[in-house]
């Protein structure tokens, strides 16, 4: 299969997981951001230049969804798939315990971003929802940990 | 390809990514609250997807509410036995004050009238960034829907109103908890007039342009939608006050609670008639 189509499917994916939370229960978003895990998982799997691609269409879908502005998501996404394409072609991610770092960090990554464009070049506010936002990187690691070992599990069946 | 040559294209698909971005922040600047070709497209494919996975999930909902709880059917049924029966009583009394102010003709139009100004529409998702800003509803363009249509919850609680984008059958919703969002507004007692604007950081509002020296507001009253805007009906709930402070500046900052209940929007009516009764 093509890296777009993947990235196409894993798109509607995390957009159909998204709308689910949202069905279930809204305040759930603030603390899982389906789209970070699946922007930093893109980039470790596909590397940088297909991870920031890849997080510049999902972020411009987040924000076709938002009133807030068109591109703030998408520019957070686009440094956060760059990013971990970059740092997990340099530095080995992939044991268990180092993977759990490599997408926490990420996930602050990608929300520290969002917060400082949001604060500072375009004087947007952002829920805090009682401090469960700063949660959100611990939410990524544990979803992105999981989802990559899954993946990997399913990836070694198929080839054997 | 060299190494060094190959690092660097990516750098540089890196860079012109960006600086699309960029770009398209930068349109939107001369578009204001119109949204870019782009961002229309993406809502455009995107929202029937959301209406998919909505449909989905309420037809589950309806299995496990028709096959598990069927016990509690017999319970329900009278509960809405009685309230029918209060319904059609105050059916009754309204019918009898209207007939006692004008003919029947003009009472049956009026009936119509206000049978045709309301689109009842189902929530079916909300702002991806922040709960507090918009919603999704199921209705867009082919019901009628426009920009600015005032939209209420059961209750008939004021929501907020109608944004671009609008697709064929999806629609946007600002909450009134947005910032961006202004309603003229005034006080139940004392009439006092102002401006409402939205805290989408913490979910509530602020009652603006209320000067210092105004003393005739009280912690608990209850907040109407004023009609000096043009867009929302007078008389429309909005919220309570929460709480007064004074400090230096020429007006008061005043926090309001609105009664737009986040657990409770499931269902939503929006107004599609003006109430001068044109659109």
């Amino acid at each position: 299969m093509k890296p777009i189509i993947r990235g196409g499917l894993t798109i509607l994916a995390a957009f159909i997981l998204a709308t689910v939370l949202r069905q279930i229960a809204a305040p759930l978003l603030l603390v899982v951001n389906v789209f970070t895990v699946a922007v930093i998982l893109f980039g470790l799997i596909e590397g940088e230049t297909q991870g920031a691609v890849f997080g510049m269409v999902s972020g411009l879908v987040v924000d076709s969804f938002s009133l807030g502005i068109f591109g703030l998501a998408g520019l957070a996404n686009t440094v956060t798939g760059f990013v971990s394409g970059f740092v997990s072609r340099k530095l080995n991610v992939l044991p268990l315990g180092r993977l759990f770092l490599f997408t926490g960090v990420m996930g602050a990554l990608d929300l520290g971003l969002w917060m400082l464009l949001s604060a500072v070049f375009f004087a947007e506010d952002f829920p805090w929802g009682g401090g469960f936002l700063l949660v959100q990187p611990l939410v990524t690691a544990v979803l992105g940990t999981l989802a990559y070992s899954i993946y990997r599990r399913l990836k070694a069946r198929h080839e054997r | 390809m060299p190494r060094f040559l190959k690092e660097q294209k990516k750098a540089l698909i890196f860079a012109g990514l960006l600086f699309a971005q960029l770009v398209l922040v930068s349109i939107q600047v001369p578009l204001g609250e119109e949204p870019s070709y782009l961002e229309k497209a993406i809502f455009f494919v995107f929202a029937p997807v959301q209406r998919a996975v909505h449909g989905l999930f309420t037809a589950t909902g309806r299995v496990w509410d028709r096959y598990v709880y069927l016990r509690r059917v017999e319970a329900q049924n009278q509960t809405l036995r009685d309230e029918l029966f209060h319904l059609r009583q105050t059916d009754t009394l309204l019918k009898n004050a209207l007939a006692a102010v004008a003919g029947t003709k003009a009472m049956e139009d009026a009936l119509a009238f206000l049978r045709k100004s309301f689109l009842a529409a189902s929530v079916i998702g909300t702002d991806a960034s922040n709960v507090y800003k918009s919603i999704i509803i199921d209705r867009g363009t082919s019901d009628g829907l426009t920009v600015n249509m005032p939209v209420v919850d059961r209750h008939g609680n004021l929501v907020g109103r109608t944004v671009a984008p609008l697709a064929l059958h999806e629609g946007t919703v600002q909450l009134l908890t947005d910032e961006d969002s202004s309603i003229g507004i005034l006080s139940e007692t004392n009439k006092v007039v102002g401006q409402l604007a939205g805290d989408a950081k913490r979910g509530t509002c602020w009652f603006k342009y209320v000067l210092a020296t105004n003393d005739q507001l009280a912690e608990g009253e209850e907040l109407v939608t004023s009609g000096f805007d043009k867009i929302f009906p007078p008389g429309l709930k909005v919220g309570r006050i929460l709480s007064i402070a004074t400090d230096s500046s020429l007006f008061k900052a005043i926090k309001v609670k609105p009664y737009l209940n986040f657990s409770d929007l499931g269902q939503v009516a929006v107004i599609t008639q003006r109430f001068n009764g044109t659109r």
